[in-house]
């Protein structure tokens, strides 16, 4: 009831001696007059967010508690602010990252914010590109030719490329290929590569692969399978059984459609003297 | 020096208000008169003492258990009454109101007809007006978990059935209502999808209950899914089973309101509810998924049936605010403690009015009754200072009769040791009180104009403070100089409608059971007919005065209501006759009804040939058939001020609250103000009270007033 | 959940750590060439590697990606590749930081200077997209690409993170828990903890989750181990933690302590709080520290932090039932729960 005794009402006797309103002239001849309270609202609160707060792990702010109050259970705390901070996010932040298609690590060395954002992927690799050079360095090429590889996917390019297959003999290659998985099984240190000119689903087959040199035998093993074996994205398989015994050399041959024999492609596969 | 404070209009807002200002707290700060057309309290809420002592109300007068500010203040008012048990006959409030949780509505059936369909709603918690322990109830978990316990209620509404088919009545095919012979619900079968929705239903309302803004998204698919995996199911059965199609229902209109509240982002949104109020209630709900058979329900129409949601009064032109409807329906389904319905042992005046009454008058506030307000005068405003606000200047009154001893007026009467309003004034304590009796003059009739004498307040010397506490329907007559002034005042008036209602009351020799009603006493609504509402009023036959054995024995009471179509426009106040055609209209109405629809609830109320069976009604004057009715009690309710206030979509915007500052020693009450709870009802007329006692003392605190703040 | 449920929860995370984390380290020295020049290149990119470090980025990722029903070697070179900018981005912060030691040993820029240092790291940044370039061959184009555009965004809100950051240490703004939590959330949670739980849904589902799931239980893990972070820094063992004593501190960076302590202080001792923070790190008296250690304790911060490390770690197994509840039982599934108390307990 406290706050009816601090009600402001306009007093007769103020009115009178002009402390309120008008000027003094009319106040003193016009008939004194009471007047309302000032109330501190006129109407309910319908905020949900804010009438519901105990219900509600994602509702309001803490900030608007004093801090003395906010010690006084840190474990909800923890919960309420951390909800609220993740949702704020989440609602802001999806704007955001829709509109983003990629943008490379921009951080530059004094803490500023790349503020470019990257169109498309095209941007992404000048991007690279520009980075690597500013840094320049012996292992550029090797990013180079990574760099336009992943631009070749970013173009959706047909499923014709040069690829290029390593193993260093003592597990699967890591291959980098567009059209074929590479599946290289050699004890001796190996590089695949190879040219496929169409992008037809065909059937395939490849002939024994022949050296530069007339005196190696010929690397028999390099066949291509197409569905047995569950690729990720059902890409026919370029196998490339090595035996120990082949000699180290360039080894190439063609790629041909399995029905009418056309050459579809070409393959290399370069041995490497054992290390 | 006590500030003078003006109440024009003892009805429920009013008295509020009177009660609130007049607290011991206040230490007399206030001064309270309280002006009063005619010769009792109540307005829209009051009642008199007819014939044998017979409760004669304006309407249906039943409180809802949600009314958390009008039993608080009812039991306080109670509690300092202190009737002593030993003599009176209602001492405590809980001797005045009883809990009554059958409620029903009809239903359409297939073939046209409709069927009455009852639920007895489970107990809440506590009882209204008890003290409210943690903070703000009104959360979503506490209104969703009590849908859960909805389920239940419907399944034992099944069970209600179950016991009534069992009267033994032929299953006569063309005859709808209660004689349809109930199926075996009890099928495995059914049971099992009974129990699969309810644990659905169930589950998802206890995952809204845990609902936030981020798992909202998931609630709502659960809620999509569950009315996608269940409609069919539903559909595929309704055709035979009733039963199933009425849980389905309410289930559907629950997930359809679920999935507004979460689409609609009401959550969140500052505007709570009222974000949605430009939607009719029944067209948010359809654009939220719910089924046209749930939408055309008698429980929807129930609904607006309670509300009297009507265009005019039209009930071919449901309309009521989607924001208000949503706020009402979950205030009044999940808010209820006690009982759903809280029924009196007495007519409204006798059991809330006259108790108030008294504890007022022995406060010191002080009563003139027989002075009809005509005219707001407001202070000039080329006379206003800068930055001076408007204000009441005078007021301007009708006196209709003068007493015989001025400053005293005893308006109640003794009935079995209760102090009641009489159906008449007290004409023997009024000058040429006789005269004024034999002119037949009606002082609550706005188009009966005569008065004996006229009487101005002034501002400063008679009072302080006005609180306008009048109908809103009586507002543009009163306020005639606001309304050309403030254009705020103008919105209000034009687009803040209100309607007249219509009401009958019978007494009958034979008893519910005989006449076919084999349920317990019901308050039965949704009956498309001129009368939707029909209520058991069984419980008033000991407060009236029958004999208790012979053929003038009461064995029955039947109350009904209902919108008054067709009188949208206030006549102006020298059609004198008015007031007679009205009557002449809801007569025929009720007759109509009676002959004609009324055996689908009591078949046993149909003559052979058809019609009512008149000897039914209890008559003094023994007339023969139709005549019979007109010893009944009926009532126009079309005096402006005892219009019902609509909520028709987006009003809210243009009603004028309590708190409203523009006026500075003016405030507004009842229930057409902007008073929170936007439904036409006692609580809204109560909180409005409240408010408008908080601007002229700011007490009571506003987050005292319960469910003020709410979305 | 239990003591000793904890414990053996925390044990499965450890040895969980250890086994994925060996498989790890050899992929990603496979990535850092043995060749010249190693002077100024190749062993700088091999020394922080080398050191050792929890590999919980990693470890996460693969787990995921198997609670998920992938394979492990679909996952491997992805979470080399998580290592190798985990390391890059250390030895930026280190930079940034004006740290002296890492895991023990002296940073990098203390070693070989700052323009080598940054080198190094930049290297080790785009070294770091070579596995998942590789890793096309296994997932294919659609899903490889997908990783290179999420490793962009984490590259981004880390930077803004890290932006952030460094906007507070130069002006000495007022930061609530909220905002606090919010920088964690960039700067930390993203890199740490959400983006390799995106990439092991994907990998594992072979792109059919919606990565978006993850975020809220990586926040959560990523903030509990953050916070924990704090609290170890000012309490732990120096020999084990392998940090200066009070390092954060006399940097000026912002923990959850500080926002506690700052919210509990009097007028008086904000002044104080405040002035430390507007001297450069130089001009620090480590006398001041201690009192801001001091005041700490005597407004119960130590324990406060505590337990709101507990509410988030609380939260984040609640989000953990949210997304990783309906998978089969398993040892990876299990590494994920058991990484919500891990983040608390470990020293």
């Amino acid at each position: 009831m406290a706050e009816f005794e601090n009600a402001r009402y306009v007093e007769r006797g103020e009115v009178e001696s002009g402390k309120v309103g008008g000027d003094v002239e009319s106040a003193v001849n016009r008939p004194e007059r009471i007047r309302k309270p000032e109330v501190e609202r006129t109407e309910p609160v319908r905020n949900w967010s804010r009438l519901f707060k105990t219900d509600d792990p994602s509702a309001d702010e803490a900030d608007d508690r004093e801090p003395g109050e906010r010690g006084a259970d840190p474990v909800a705390d923890g919960v309420r602010i951390g909800y609220q901070v993740i949702e704020d996010y989440l609602r802001y932040g999806e704007k955001v990252a829709r509109g983003f298609t990629g943008q490379a690590y921009g951080e530059e060395s004094n803490g500023a914010t790349a503020g470019r954002g990257a169109e498309s992927q095209l941007e992404l690799i000048q991007d690279l590109v520009e980075r690597t050079t500013r840094n320049v360095g012996d292992w550029m090429g090797l990013w180079l030719s990574q760099v336009s590889a992943l631009g070749d996917a970013a173009n959706g390019a047909r499923r014709t490329g040069t690829d290029r297959g390593r193993s260093n003999g003592s597990g699967p290659a890591s291959a980098t290929g567009t059209a074929l998985r590479v599946v290289v099984d050699s004890p001796l240190p190996v590089e695949v590569s190879y040219e496929l000119f169409s992008d037809d689903d065909e059937p395939l087959r490849c002939h024994p692969l022949h050296a530069a040199d007339e005196m190696s035998p010929r690397l028999c093993g390099v066949s291509i399978e197409r569905g047995e074996a569950r690729d990720a994205d059902d890409r026919a398989r370029l196998s490339v059984v090595v035996p120990a015994d082949q000699p180290p050399g360039v080894y190439s041959g063609v790629i041909v459609a399995k029905q009418g024999g056309q050459v579809r492609g070409t393959v290399t596969v370069e041995i490497s003297k054992r290390t | 020096m006590a500030i003078r404070v003006a109440i024009i209009g003892g009805g429920c807002a009013g008295i509020t208000t009177a009660f609130e200002l007049s607290r011991p707290e206040h230490r007399g700060k206030f001064e309270v008169t309280v002006y009063q057309q005619g010769w009792r309290l109540g307005g829209k809420g009051a009642s008199g003492r007819g014939p044998s002592d017979r409760i004669e109300e304006h309407g249906l007068h039943i409180w809802m258990g949600f009314y958390e500010n009008a039993f608080r203040l009812l039991r306080e008012c109670y509690a300092e009454l202190n009737r002593d048990p030993e003599t009176s006959p209602m001492p405590d409030w809980q001797d005045a109101f009883y809990p009554d949780p059958y409620v029903g509505v009809m239903e359409p059936t297939a073939d046209g007809g409709s069927l009455p369909w009852a639920a007895v709603f489970p107990p809440g918690q506590g009882l209204p007006g008890d003290p409210i322990e943690d903070g703000n109830p009104f959360s979503v978990r506490f209104y969703l978990q009590r849908s859960a316990e909805l389920l239940r209620v419907l399944f034992e509404a099944i069970q209600l059935k179950q016991d009534r088919a069992g009267s033994p009545r032929d299953a006569d095919a063309s005859q709808t209502g209660l004689t349809q012979t109930a199926e075996q619900l009890l099928r495995m079968g059914q049971l099992a999808s009974l129990g699969a929705l309810a644990q659905g239903a169930t589950v998802l309302a206890g995952l809204v209950g845990q609902v936030s803004p981020t798992s909202s998204n998931l609630v709502l698919r659960l809620a999509e899914a569950l009315a996608g995996n269940t409609r069919d199911q539903i559909e595929r059965l309704t055709h035979e089973d009733m039963e199933l199609k009425r849980l389905w229902i309410v289930l559907d209109l629950l997930l359809a309101g679920i999935r507004g509240i979460l689409s609609y982002g009401l959550l969140t949104d500052p505007r709570g509810f009222d974000a949605i109020d430009d939607f009719d209630s029944r067209e948010w709900l359809r654009l939220n998924g719910a089924s046209e058979t749930a939408l055309q329900s008698g429980f929807l129409s129930g609904i607006y049936d309670l509300v009297f949601g009507y265009e005019q009064g039209d009930r071919r032109q449901p309309s009521v605010g989607a924001g208000q409807g949503l706020r009402g329906a979950l205030r009044m389904f999940f808010g209820y403690r006690g009982a759903f319905f809280w029924k009196m042992r007495a007519g409204m005046g006798d059991v809330v009015f006259a108790p108030f009454y008294e504890v007022l008058a022995r406060r010191g506030v002080r009563f003139e009754f027989f002075h009809r307000l005509e005219h707001v005068k407001m202070a000039d405003p080329a006379s206003l200072a800068d930055g001076e606000k408007g204000y009441v200047e005078a007021l301007e009154f009708d006196v209709q009769a003068h007493l015989r001893n001025p400053g005293h007026y005893q308006p109640l009467v003794d009935v079995k040791g209760l102090p009641c309003w009489p159906s008449e004034p007290a004409w023997d304590q009024l000058v040429d009180g006789d005269a004024l009796r034999d002119e037949g003059r009606d002082f609550e009739c706005f188009w009966d104009t005569r008065r004996v004498s006229t009487r101005r307040l002034q501002v400063g010397q008679d009072f302080d403070f006005v609180v306008l506490a009048v109908g809103l329907g009586a507002i543009p007559h009163l306020c005639s100089e606001l309304v050309d002034r403030d254009p705020r005042w103008r919105a209000m008036v034009d687009h803040v409608q209100t309607i007249p209602t219509q009401a009958f009351q019978l007494w009958m020799n034979e008893d519910m059971k005989d006449l076919g009603w084999t349920g317990p006493p019901i308050t039965v609504t949704a009956f498309d007919s001129t009368f939707d509402t029909w209520a058991d009023m069984r419980q008033l036959i000991d407060a009236e005065s029958w004999p208790s054995r012979g053929p003038r024995a009461c064995r029955a009471i039947a109350y009904f209501c209902s919108a008054l179509a067709g009188h949208a426009r206030i006549p102006g106040r020298d059609d004198s006759t008015y007031p007679a055609r009205a009557s002449a209209q809801v007569r025929e109405d009720a007759i109509r009804h009676l002959d004609e629809r009324i055996h689908e609830l009591w078949p046993n109320a149909l003559r052979p040939g058809g019609g009512f069976r008149w000897e039914l009604l209890l008559d003094p004057a023994g007339a023969t058939g139709e005549k019979r009715f007109d010893t009944q009690f009926w009532t126009a309710n079309v005096n402006p001020s005892d219009r019902y206030v609509l909520a028709l979509p987006g009003s809210w915007r243009y009603r004028i609250s309590p708190l409203d500052e523009s006026y500075d020693n003016l405030t507004l009450a009842g229930d057409g103000t902007a008073c929170g709870f936007i439904e036409g009802c006692v609580e809204a007329a109560v909180i409005s009270g409240r408010l408008a006692a908080h601007a002229l003392s700011l007490s009571p605190p506003l987050a005292e007033i319960v469910g003020f703040d709410h979305p | 959940m239990s003591a000793a449920a904890a414990s053996v929860g925390s044990n499965h995370v450890a040895r969980m750590l250890a086994d994925y984390g060996a498989k790890v380290r050899e992929a990603v020295m496979n990535y850092l060439p043995d060749r010249e020049p190693r002077r100024y290149l190749y062993d700088l990119l091999r020394d922080y590697p080398e050191r050792g470090g929890r590999m919980m980025r990693p470890t996460l990722c693969i787990a995921t990606t198997r609670a998920f029903g992938g394979r492990l070697e679909d996952a491997i070179s992805i979470a080399a590749s998580l290592e190798l900018i985990h390391n890059a981005a250390l030895i930026h912060d280190d930079i940034e930081d004006e740290s002296l030691e890492r895991r023990g040993r002296p940073t990098m820029h203390v070693l070989h200077g700052t323009p080598m240092a940054i080198n190094a790291g930049d290297a080790l940044m785009l070294l770091s997209f070579e596995p998942l370039l590789a890793s096309r061959a296994r997932l294919g184009n659609v899903l490889a690409l997908r990783i290179v555009q999420e490793t962009a965004r984490v590259a981004r809100e880390t930077a803004e993170g890290q932006a952030i950051e460094l906007g507070w240490r130069q002006e000495n703004v007022r930061i609530t828990e909220a905002d606090y939590l919010n920088l964690v959330l960039k700067k930390t949670c993203w890199l740490t903890t959400i983006h390799p739980l995106r990439l092991g849904g994907l990998i594992g589902t072979r792109g059919a989750i919606d990565p978006d799931r993850f975020v809220r239980l990586g926040f959560f893990l990523g903030a509990a181990f953050q916070v924990q972070d704090d609290l170890l820094n000012l309490i732990g063992d120096h020999a084990r933690y392998g940090k200066e004593l009070e390092g954060d501190l006399l940097e000026g960076k912002r923990s959850m302590l500080l926002v506690h302590l700052w919210n509990q202080a009097s007028d008086s001792e904000r002044e104080r709080i405040d002035a430390f923070f507007d001297t450069s790190r130089a001009e620090r008296q480590l006398e001041t520290v201690r009192w801001i250690r001091k005041m700490m304790d005597h407004y119960d911060c130590i324990d406060y932090v505590r337990q709101f490390a507990h509410g988030l770690a609380g939260a984040a197994a609640n989000e953990f039932d949210l997304v990783f509840g309906g998978l089969k039982p398993s040892d990876d599934r299990d590494f994920v729960e058991g990484l919500v108390t891990w983040v608390l307990e470990r020293v």
